[in-house]
């Protein structure tokens, strides 16, 4: 399997693979990471706070999404969007799909962290005459976060390798151009190992990054 | 006149009705210790009148303003809480700040006061509860009976016109009560004014200027605290003082 040729081939195709796991997957990932993130906390955070409508509107957006497959939901997307007048490139289709979809896995995850922090915090924050939102900011949604930190990282993990889907939308990312470069050269094999061994380095990357965010969250002062 | 007044409040959780219609007066300067078995509902008289559960009957006079408390608002809410302090019987620090900011938090996002002053006026009421070393510390440094100290402190620097304590030392062993109890005195002493829910009868003894003494959600007897341990009349009192004196 690995002859000369081969070893020439992975050689050369590794910067062409890579640059595009730096210019497309990373970006698409990291992006839809951050904005699912936010959204997710405005979800987690209705749902706590229990505002009526709104609160029924966020279970509903959640159990469609959760309820439908990341693929399907790509594809309603790209066929479903340009009917609605809204044409857009594939990379920011993905994005915003990616966003939706991962907004509503982290909103639980958000939420459960949230209901985690003791009802006594809320209390004390009234006791001191602070605002609902002057609590949720400065008490419950830094201390919901630490605890929410290692899934959310969880959820960027997922992401980075989820995001070959978007192949499917006509997105050229990290593994769209190693199977056209299989294409190419018929040897298949080789090449999926070594995008299979790129994806791991960024996800390498990625978990020591989580540690080191872990401890720069801090424990406040619980030794580990 | 009355600084705080509570006037027939009720509460009842579901169908156990854990409040029957108590009237509480303090006056300015007064340490009125609520005592009575647990279960009582000395704590959700307490948590009613900081509106931590809502009652469903009755009405507060605080400072000459009557609220009553099935139409308050949430703006009149706020309006006494950032007058009144709370201290909770499990402390409740906020898990996530130092202690310095456990007690600024209140000053600079509720009250709008600049760090550095808010920062003069934590040091001012640390050093009162003798936790001015630990100000870098985070709550879970802290024993028991600092946290409590530091959640005074936290209480004390938005210069309530009263403060509640909940059980505030029914968490700690005797020794680390003793220091907490030592805090309060003090209070007193400076002449604050305070409701205190506890069982240390010492201190309601020693320090309070009224004791009211509760059971099944009713006020048994109440008075000042010499007539109320040498001369109770209730025999509920009479057998609650007998139990806990032994």
């Amino acid at each position: 399997m690995f002859d000369q040729n081969t070893l020439t081939l992975l050689i050369d195709s590794f910067p062409k693979i890579l640059v595009y796991g730096l210019k497309v997957t990373l970006p698409l990932a990291t992006a839809a990471f951050i904005l699912s993130t936010i959204l997710s906390v405005f979800v987690a955070m209705v749902q706590y706070a229990n505002v009526p409508i709104l609160r029924q509107i966020c279970r509903f957006y959640i159990w469609i999404i959760r309820g439908t497959p990341l693929l399907v939901q790509l594809m309603v997307a790209f066929y479903g969007l340009p009917l609605l007048g809204i044409h857009s490139n594939p990379f920011i289709m993905a994005v915003i799909v990616f966003t939706i979809n991962e907004g509503a896995y982290s909103a639980e995850t958000m939420r459960a962290a949230m209901e985690a922090v003791p009802a006594g915090q809320l209390e004390a924050g009234y006791c001191v005459g602070m605002s609902y939102m002057q609590i949720m900011w400065h008490i419950i949604l830094p201390q919901a976060f630490r605890t929410a930190f290692p899934s959310l990282f969880n959820a960027l993990i997922s992401m980075v390798k989820d995001t070959s889907l978007a192949s499917s939308i006509t997105v050229v990312e990290m593994f769209t151009r190693t199977k056209q470069i299989a294409g190419q050269s018929y040897n298949y094999l080789p090449l999926y190992i070594e995008v299979a061994i790129v994806y791991l380095m960024f996800c390498t990357v990625l978990t020591y990054l989580q540690k080191r965010g872990e401890v720069r969250l801090g424990s406040y002062g619980v030794r580990k | 006149m009355s600084l705080l007044k509570v006037n027939n409040i009720h509460k009842a959780f579901g169908t156990n009705e854990v409040l029957k219609g108590i009237n509480i007066d303090v006056e300015k300067g007064d340490v009125v210790s609520v005592l009575g078995p647990s279960g009582s509902g000395k704590t959700t008289l307490l948590r009613c009148i900081n509106f931590l559960e809502s009652a469903d009957e009755g009405e507060l006079i605080f400072d000459g303003k009557t609220y009553p408390f099935s139409k308050i608002s949430r703006a009149e809410i706020s309006d006494v809480r950032k007058r009144t302090g709370f201290v909770f019987q499990n402390y409740n620090l906020f898990a996530n700040k130092t202690v310095l900011h456990n007690v600024t938090l209140g000053l600079t996002s509720a009250r709008h006061i600049p760090m550095a002053e808010a920062e003069a006026k934590a040091r001012d009421v640390l050093q009162k509860v003798g936790m001015l070393e630990q100000i870098n510390m985070y709550p879970s440094q802290l024993s028991g009976g600092q946290q409590q100290r530091v959640a005074i402190a936290r209480a004390l620097a938005t210069d309530p016109a009263i403060l509640y304590f909940d059980e505030p030392t029914s968490a700690l062993d005797p020794q680390l009560t003793a220091e907490v109890l030592e805090v309060m005195k003090k209070l007193a002493d400076d002449g604050m004014t305070m409701i205190v829910v506890t069982h240390e009868l010492g201190f309601a003894r020693d320090v309070s200027t009224k004791v009211v003494f509760m059971a099944d959600g009713v006020i048994v007897e109440e008075g000042d605290a010499k007539t109320f341990f040498n001369n109770p009349t209730q025999p509920r009192t009479k057998e609650f003082l007998r139990l806990t004196n032994s």
